[in-house]
């Protein structure tokens, strides 16, 4: 989806849609505020992934009893049921639709997780879809990297067991198959959290 | 008298005469009348493109303005034909590029074309105007940039279900600011964004587009802007129908289609959301046409919508309609002349939407004007098969499938034999039939003994014997197309009906049971056909006669054995050039 300003023409009654474009944030949150301060979810999960990018690698590491416990597939018949492959591609059993939820955001939205073929390219979905975050990232990229590596959102999904797991530990394909949500968990809330677990620690 | 008519009267007499069959019973009147209606042809059907030769169709029909060509056998929708089978367009485009500077419409069904071809139908033919590539394939955006730019009086550019290497968007900004005789546009199956603004353009300056059929990547709140650019469109494709929660664009939507007073069509829907199917209520009550299969919207709101357009001729769903929503279209669209219904989930082990044969048989009660089905489904019976034909004598077209191979009437646990017959029985003009679920030889009996006007029939996983075979071959008067897979059929049904082969224009058999000796007795038998053997896994041993075929296509031709087969086929030919 173009998020050029330049594209966007006036509603019928003389409104531009980019004035009335719903953003996502806590309500009284002004645009100002969240210029500057978020770093990409690229940049937070690029620690993680890099292995994970080379599918072969992918494939040797589908051990998890995630993968074993899916059904097994019935025996396909070649050319049956007789539906054409336009039509196959773009049926639902070749989606996957998940939840993609914004921690402050007053609605929803769903991500078609076999579109992309790697987190890399997930977060560029994400991030189009949440895309008044990145155009003040992307204008402001040099001078994020100065703030330093504040998160405001942490990527997280919920898999099969239920568990909230952080994105990117698994490869993709496994990924795909055990998660059934995502949510993009505000850094001070990972953070707050991720102190106490630390404190524990250091009580032990 | 006749013979005192002068050719130009005759002339004038036949150019009001345009179906295919009726010119080519004239030309067979006399030689007189061949040579003129000859000269004055200008639009060819050939539906096998393998059947005759450019240089054959050429030196008949010298004045051709339209040609349309098919290629690869229907089972290539299915997977079943290899790549690099054949359908090659390059030939025929060649020649005609040569032989018909004028020629303005150019029809390709399952055929492979490329980015040169497309590039010298741009600039070989000046008046160049239709241009519909149906399933075809070998082509990229770097051909459509040729088209867009080259062709000054482009009316119809359709690219309907094909298979395009998309390299980007850019390719529709190639329609010059000149241009705007534009009439019809099919993009529904690019992946790759357009420029926006240049489609935009293109709209607005196009006075005459009846037909725009946008691709997915179009978003919804980019919609109704061209809706406002072109209120005159009877058919739109819409892009994605969901746009979050945005009740600009709904009222946008809204606004715009009330403006549209001629759209009969509508069809897209990908991803569509229920929330904004009422934009589009206004223009309900004249549609006669509406395609939600790629919608995964659920019954009651399809239901909504249905209810909402009393003219529809023409409806295709995916099976999340349910029998709730048939019998809802069963009671609201008396003028509904054809219904497709897809499955929405191929592989489900559990069955998951109530969709059921009875889903059918109320439309076929409440629908008398119901000519043509095509229906998926989990669950039928020969009750059910029996009500249907005789509450719609009038279908002509019937295509049935059971998802589960050889499924039996669930009910009796019968096979399905007598509800298949019912059909070809009391249907007398049924042209098109495929059948499914358990079935035995006896279907084939009623098939051979009732289907006189059948002219395409598809068999899968059914029948006991050659017999059900030979019932067919020897029956159906008017068959056309017949293609089998998965049935015991085999050598003694196909040799003792090698004749009829040649009345037919082809013949597909896989996984049966037919030998590659009795492929040689009917090459040898029948050397105005073309019998091809498609060997893949190169295990054929054809010194072997007992040996069996994996798949078989037999078609008759004018223009002998031909020359683009790729190595895994193997014909008589090739065996004879092999041994010298």
């Amino acid at each position: 989806m173009s998020t050029g300003s330049s594209e966007l023409t006036t509603a019928g009654d003389g409104l531009r849609f980019d004035e009335m474009e719903l953003t996502l944030g806590l309500p009284g949150d002004s645009h100002e505020r969240k210029s500057g301060i978020k770093r990409t979810f690229k940049d937070m999960v690029d620690l993680k992934l890099g292995r994970f990018e080379n599918p072969e690698i992918d494939e040797s590491n589908c051990e998890s009893s995630d993968f074993k416990s899916k059904s097994p597939a019935k025996e396909r018949v070649i050319g049956w049921p007789p539906v054409r492959s336009y039509r196959k591609n773009t049926m639902i059993n070749n989606c996957k639709y998940v939840k993609v939820a914004v921690d402050g955001a007053p609605y929803l939205r769903k991500v078609d997780l076999k579109s992309c073929t790697s987190y890399q390219q997930l977060l560029r979905v994400l991030e189009e879809m949440f895309s008044c975050f990145t155009i003040y990232n992307v204008l402001n990229e040099k001078k994020l990297m100065d703030h330093g590596n504040r998160l405001e959102h942490v990527p997280t999904y919920e898999d099969k067991d239920g568990d909230w797991m952080l994105v990117g530990d698994v490869p993709w394909k496994m990924f795909v198959e055990t998660c059934t949500r995502i949510r993009l968990m505000k850094s001070s809330e990972a953070i707050t959290q991720l102190d106490i677990y630390n404190a524990h620690l250091l009580q032990l | 008298m006749v013979y005192s008519l002068p050719e130009e009267v005759l002339e004038h007499v036949f150019s009001f005469i345009t179906s295919d069959k009726d010119r080519n019973a004239v030309s067979l009147v006399c030689k007189s009348w061949y040579e003129i209606e000859r000269w004055c042809r200008r639009k060819v059907f050939v539906g096998n493109c393998y059947a005759v030769s450019p240089g054959i169709m050429i030196r008949r029909f010298p004045e051709l303005r339209a040609v349309e060509l098919k290629g690869k056998p229907h089972f290539a929708d299915f997977n079943l034909v290899p790549d690099g089978w054949g359908g090659y367009a390059c030939s025929w485009i060649d020649e005609m590029s040569r032989a018909y500077p004028w020629l303005e419409e150019i029809r390709l069904k399952r055929m492979v074309v490329s980015d040169e071809s497309l590039e010298l139908i741009s600039t070989a033919f000046k008046n160049f105007k239709v241009l519909v590539l149906s399933s075809c394939e070998g082509f990229s955006t770097d051909g459509l940039s040729a088209i867009a730019s080259n062709c000054r009086n482009l009316k119809e550019l359709d690219l309907r279900e094909s298979e395009v290497m998309d390299l980007s968007g850019r390719w529709l900004s190639h329609f010059p600011d000149t241009f705007t005789s534009l009439e019809s546009l099919n993009i529904s199956c690019l992946g790759s964004e357009v420029s926006f603004s240049a489609l935009e353009r293109l709209v607005a300056r196009s006075p005459n587009l009846k037909t725009l059929r946008l691709n997915r990547a179009v978003p919804l709140g980019k919609l109704s802007t061209l809706l406002h650019q072109a209120p005159q469109l009877v058919e739109l494709g819409t892009g994605a129908y969901s746009s979050g929660i945005r009740s600009d664009v709904y009222t946008g939507l809204s606004k715009a289609f009330l403006g549209c007073k001629e759209l009969k069509g509508l069809s897209g829907f990908w991803d569509a959301d229920p929330s904004y199917l009422p934009a589009l209520y206004s223009v309900c009550s004249r549609l006669t046409t509406l395609n939600l299969s790629y919608s995964t919207i659920r019954s009651p709101d399809i239901t909504k919508v249905i209810g909402q357009c009393p003219n529809l001729q023409r409806l295709w769903v995916l099976d999340h309609i349910e029998d709730s929503g048939l019998n809802a279209l069963a009671l609201s669209c008396k003028n509904l002349q054809e219904l497709r219904v897809f499955p929405s989930d191929l592989y489900a082990a559990d069955v998951n939407v109530t969709l059921t044969e009875q889903g059918l048989v109320s439309v076929s009660q409440g629908c008398p004007k119901l000519q043509s089905v095509l229906y998926f489904c989990h669950q039928m019976s020969n009750s059910a098969l029996i009500t249907i034909a005789k509450n719609r004598p009038n279908l002509t077209c019937f295509r049935l499938c059971i998802i589960e191979p050889r499924t039996p009437d669930y009910l009796t646990h019968e096979p399905l034999d007598i509800g298949f017959g019912a059909i070809v029985k009391h249907c007398k003009n049924l042209n098109r039939l495929s059948l499914s679920g358990l079935l035995t030889d006896r279907v084939f009996e009623y098939i051979g003994t009732h289907a006189k006007k059948l002219e395409m029939l598809s068999i899968a996983f059914a029948g006991d014997s050659d017999l059900g075979l030979h019932h067919v071959l020897s029956g159906c008067e008017s068959l056309k197309k017949l293609e089998i897979r998965d049935c015991p059929f085999g050598d003694t049904a196909l040799l003792a009906n090698v004749a009829k082969l040649a009345t037919m224009r082809s013949l597909w058999m896989s996984s049966c049971a037919v030998s590659i000796g009795a492929c040689k007795i009917l090459s040898q038998k029948m050397p105005m056909l073309n019998v091809e053997v498609i060997d893949e896994n190169g295990s054929l041993d054809s010194r072997l006669d007992s040996c069996l075929v994996e798949k078989l296509y037999v078609y008759r031709t004018v223009a002998g054995p031909r020359s683009d087969m790729p190595g895994y086929i193997w014909t008589m030919d090739r065996e004879s050039a092999n041994r010298i």
